[in-house]
């Protein structure tokens, strides 16, 4: 069935739109009424999980069409105690440019641990998308009740993921049940009461994060009754041991069936690949995304996939440490990967940036996708000791030309990409529905930042909010192929991706300013059923779903 | 102070005229008392009133080689020899003269003169075993020294010229036996510095430590003593040691510039690069001639990336001595700085002034392959290769260029840059990681394997040597 929805998805404009490229997104986070800060903790023991987190999510959470927001707060630590409790928020999008906040009615205001990341989705394909919140000792799993309220229901799902340090999380439909299950990234054995002491030139700071001993990752299977089974060890993952830190799930080998990609810090990067049978295996050495050309692990934080150049496969960027460059690995539809770093300009972008949430979207629509990240370092002292790499960091912006080679749009793409940031978790997602897609991300200790795309020039576009019936009901890992005219792209509903957070479902293609009226799609259900959908009007979104 | 013991013998007042006798007289009794200005007096008036008294000639040959002057004394010696060529004595001085102001060839002859007539001439064969020692003829100087132990028991240069030789071949216990007779106070500092410096050339660091601490706080180049023991320190690993020698040395005021160079390199190793920085601008103001302090300057500000201060401490340095090396690390401060075109423009002068130079043209090379613009990558290649061409065993070359080759799809040409790279650096954990890449792109992944596990036990290596700490 295809139906169109844009009568019922409410155009809002927020801005009114700008000359050509320039101030192609604004800051709209205090006209919005996005008052939350972070909290982090950040105390005199520095702890490492004070510098690391700050989760964010888009998702219509109370089914009205428009993308709402939630926001994970880190927490207190022994010696950093807030006046007033820590809390997370759920913004309401009201469709005016305005949110509300709904935190506690909801539900989902404060969380009996050190929050660092969400994850949401439809696990329970009722067609309300739940949140599962990560953190320190534990992680949580929220059911949405359909009645703007979510219900803790961690101990039944049995996800508590207890004792670990759980970061990224990912929802998808590994064993292709019609069921979403659930990845969690750990990061490393952590206390609370036994901090690691380190300094620079007498200061104290964070140690490095070798000097934490990493976890193994944990898979849950839905079971389909409201309760999940840790499958870990039958997956192969528990001997997995490393930080990981964020993780993105797609079909990387073309074979129909969910894969993963880990990025971990300091700790070789995993590329699983699904057997079929339950099991994962590790083939990111031999397709040498693992390590950098030296041989040496970077430190992966933030991870996304897509199609950059237009082959119809995933390319994979990683968010690392400064030096490290965040990089580009391009795939060739075969493995090995070829590291595409350097050439592709990210290396000189890149050098000076602590990396963390991370995505491909085609902010102009002009066809190709571009690159936002989010930068900031973990350590004050970085500015005593280096003159080209500072605290504070500012969000990059680069446009991709077609061909996987990108430039800097700092100077056109708006002031806050000349703002420098503690940054750490990124999402994406058309906020307004006009289908440009819009970025909010999440600052350490602070207020976040939202901003609206109000790129003037842009291309044609269309839009896809898929309804799985036999694969699960949000769709993630469906594979849409778009033609339009001698063009044709390729875009998946990844599961996960970026750090720590989660976006918006529904894709946006950006088609060029040169589109037909019309295009044709072709989606790969994660069921392995194929549909076709011609004449697809474009410049709207398309509600499709999956034939029974 | 070998002249003084040999020299003095000549003092054999025997068919002399009388005035001159008288003057010879008195210049013995000037000697004794150790007024050699005025013994050199008397024994120049005695030497003009009877010119061709060859023990004349060599007395005064003697007490001016006592105050010095090994030219002048030649002159005189070598003038007693030709007037009395079978008098051993005079011969035997001019032979250690001649040996004393490098002469050595000439000495060598005199020498042999000496030994042909003489075979049991123990002067001669002690004297012979140190200009063996100068021609490093090493085995012979060892078997002529050792022959004389009597003659070598009151010369402390002799037990260090015999050290040497036995350290040149192979016989390391032997040579600290010989240094031993130099410690635990040393009678004569300079023969222990000496020994010390033997003992640090053969990488013998505790004995050289030994020797260097056994002299006397009153030596005259203190400075240059302290240097050595932290050398020696830091030599046997004890950095810690070493650095404490140091920074009392520069506490005290008496570094030296080598010193501050070894203290600030051993504080950058060790991360500490602030205060390594720190000490560099200290020395660079102490020693405002030295162009290593400020290269040593310029490489720390380099790795603190404070490049366009590196640029000018390498320019500096330059301006002092220029070297490749000063020259390299001005060139990459440039480039890293943003300064491409000057910085292009110091590689390329380099290349001219440093035509042999390898690594100027490898670290050119592979600055440019970082921009990713097909142009730099083609000159880059010509770099690399040139770089290849000047020094077979320029490994990071190979390594760059390998990792070309592959991103080329040419494996195949790859492996050979690779596989010449690891038999020259077989610890370098890159070039079994890039050789496992190339095999398996070459279908041969058995050998991929091998190579991954090969990196892998080197990285784990590297790790263990690694410390967790800071990051920032």
């Amino acid at each position: 069935m295809v139906c169109a929805v844009a009568a019922c998805i409410a155009l809002i404009t927020l801005r009114t739109r700008v000359n050509a490229a320039e101030n192609s997104f604004a800051d709209i986070t205090a006209a919005a009424g996005i008052h939350w800060k972070h909290t982090s903790g950040e105390s005199k023991d520095c702890f490492l999980i004070e510098a690391m987190g700050g989760g964010v999510a888009l998702a219509d959470f109370d089914n009205d069409g428009l993308p709402d927001i939630f926001f994970v707060t880190g927490g207190e630590t022994p010696h950093a105690k807030s006046a007033t409790p820590p809390r997370n928020a759920l913004y309401r999008n009201l469709g005016n440019g305005r949110f509300e906040d709904v935190t506690a009615k909801a539900g989902v205001e404060r969380i009996p641990f050190y929050g660092m990341g969400v994850a949401a989705a439809d696990y329970d394909n009722d067609g309300y998308p739940d949140l599962y919140v990560t953190g320190y000792p534990a992680s949580a799993l929220y059911h949405n009740n359909r009645d703007g309220t979510f219900t803790n229901v961690t101990e039944r799902a049995g996800v508590s993921n207890a004792g670990k340090w759980g970061a990224s999380a990912a929802w998808f439909d590994y064993d292709r049940d019609g069921r979403l299950d659930l990845f969690v990234a750990n990061y490393a054995k952590f206390s609370f009461d036994g901090p690691q002491h380190c300094s620079y030139e007498g200061r104290p700071t964070y140690c490095a994060q070798t000097a934490y001993e990493g976890e193994a990752p944990r898979l849950y299977h839905n079971n389909g009754d409201g309760t999940f089974t840790d499958v870990s060890v039958q997956a192969g993952l528990s001997k997995l041991i490393g930080r990981a830190l964020g993780v993105i799930a797609l079909d990387v080998d073309g074979d129909g069936w969910p894969d993963l990609f880990v990025a971990r810090d300091a700790s070789p990067n995993l590329l699983l690949i699904n057997q079929h049978n339950g099991a994962f295996k590790d083939a990111a050495l031999s397709a040498e995304v693992a390590l950098n050309m030296d041989g040496n692990a970077r430190a992966g934080m933030g991870v996304d996939a897509g199609d950059v150049t237009g082959n119809g496969w995933p390319a994979f960027v990683i968010t690392n440490f400064n030096d490290e460059h965040h990089a580009l690995f391009m795939h060739p539809g075969h493995f090995p990967f070829e590291e595409r770093t350097v050439e592709s300009g990210l290396a000189t972008f890149t050098r000076s940036f602590v990396g963390w949430g991370v995505h491909f979207l085609d902010y102009d629509n002009d066809g190709n996708l571009d690159l936002v990240v989010v930068n900031g370092h973990i350590n004050e002292v970085i500015e005593r000791t280096r003159r080209d790499v500072s605290y504070r960091e500012p969000p990059l912006l680069l446009h991709n030309d077609g061909h996987g080679n990108f430039q800097d749009m700092a100077r056109l793409a708006g002031p806050v990409f000349q703002q420098k940031f503690r940054a750490r978790g990124l999402a994406v997602g058309d906020l307004d529905n006009d289908g440009r897609t819009d970025v909010v991300f999440t600052t350490l200790n602070d207020s976040p930042v939202l901003l609206h795309n109000s790129a003037a020039e842009t291309g044609a576009w269309i839009g896809f909010q898929l309804e799985g019936t036999r694969s699960n009901r949000d769709a993630i890992g469906a594979k849409v192929v778009v033609s339009s005219g001698e063009r044709k792209f390729v875009r998946w509903i990844t599961g996960g991706g970026s750090y720590l957070s989660s976006h918006d479902k529904r894709l946006i293609l950006g088609l060029g300013r040169n589109a037909p009226p019309q295009v044709s799609a072709e989606i790969q259900w994660p069921s392995g059923r194929k549909q076709a959908a011609p004449a697809l009007e474009i410049n709207r979104y398309h509600r499709i779903v999956e034939p029974r | 102070m070998l002249a003084a013991s040999f020299l003095l013998m000549a003092s054999v007042l025997l068919g002399q005229d009388v005035p001159a006798q008288q003057h010879s007289e008195k210049a013995v009794e000037f000697a004794r008392q150790g007024d050699l200005k005025s013994a050199e007096s008397e024994l120049r008036k005695a030497v003009e009133l009877s010119p061709r008294d060859s023990n004349l000639l060599t007395s005064l040959g003697g007490i001016l080689a006592m105050e010095g002057d090994l030219r002048g004394a030649n002159t005189y010696l070598a003038r007693a020899v030709k007037l009395n060529p079978q008098d051993p004595a005079s011969r035997r001085n001019l032979a250690a003269n001649e040996w004393q102001l490098g002469r050595i060839k000439e000495a060598h002859a005199n020498l042999d003169l000496l030994l042909r007539a003489d075979p049991n001439d123990k002067i001669a064969t002690f004297l012979l075993g140190m200009v063996s020692e100068k021609e490093k003829a090493y085995a012979r100087s060892a078997k002529l020294l050792e022959s004389v132990p009597e003659v070598i028991a009151g010369q402390p240069d002799g037990w260090v010229a015999l050290a040497n030789s036995y350290y040149h071949t192979g016989r390391k216990e032997d040579a600290r036996t010989a240094l031993r007779h130099l410690l635990p106070s040393s009678p004569n500092a300079r023969a222990a510095y000496l020994g010390g410096l033997v003992a640090k050339n053969a990488q013998d660091y505790p004995t050289a430590e030994a020797l260097f601490r056994s002299v006397p706080s009153s030596y005259r180049d203190r400075a240059a003593v302290e240097f050595e023991i932290a050398l020696a320190e830091y030599k046997s690993g004890r950095v810690a040691d070493s650095e404490k020698t140091l920074l009392a040395a520069v506490k005290a005021n008496h570094a030296t510039s080598d010193g501050y160079v070894l203290l600030c390199r051993m504080l950058s190793a060790e991360g500490s690069d602030l205060r390594a920085l720190q000490l560099a601008t200290q020395g660079a103001g102490a020693f405002p001639d030295s162009s290593e302090i400020l290269s040593t300057k310029g490489s720390i500000e380099l790795k603190l990336q404070y490049f366009k201060d590196a640029a000018a401490s390498y320019e500096r340095a330059a301006a002092l001595k220029d070297s490749a090396d000063v020259k390299r690390g001005l060139a990459t401060a440039q480039w890293r700085a943003g300064m491409r075109e000057r910085a292009v423009a110091t590689f390329e002068q380099s290349m001219r002034q440093y035509p042999r130079d390898a690594r100027i043209c490898e670290v050119y090379g592979s600055l440019l392959l970082e921009d990713g613009t097909s142009e730099n990558k083609s000159r880059a290649v010509d770099l690399l290769k040139h770089a290849l061409a000047l020094d077979d065993s320029a490994v990071e070359a190979r390594y760059q260029l390998a990792n070309l080759e592959l991103a080329e799809g040419n494996a195949q040409q790859a492996m050979q840059y690779l596989e010449k790279a690891i038999k020259l650096d077989p610890n370098d954990s890159r070039l079994h990681f890039a050789l496992s890449r190339v095999y398996r792109r070459l279908g041969r992944d058995s050998d991929a394997t091998k190579e991954t596990e090969t990196y892998q036990k080197l990285k784990a290596a590297e790790r263990n040597d690694s410390v967790a700490g800071t990051r920032p």
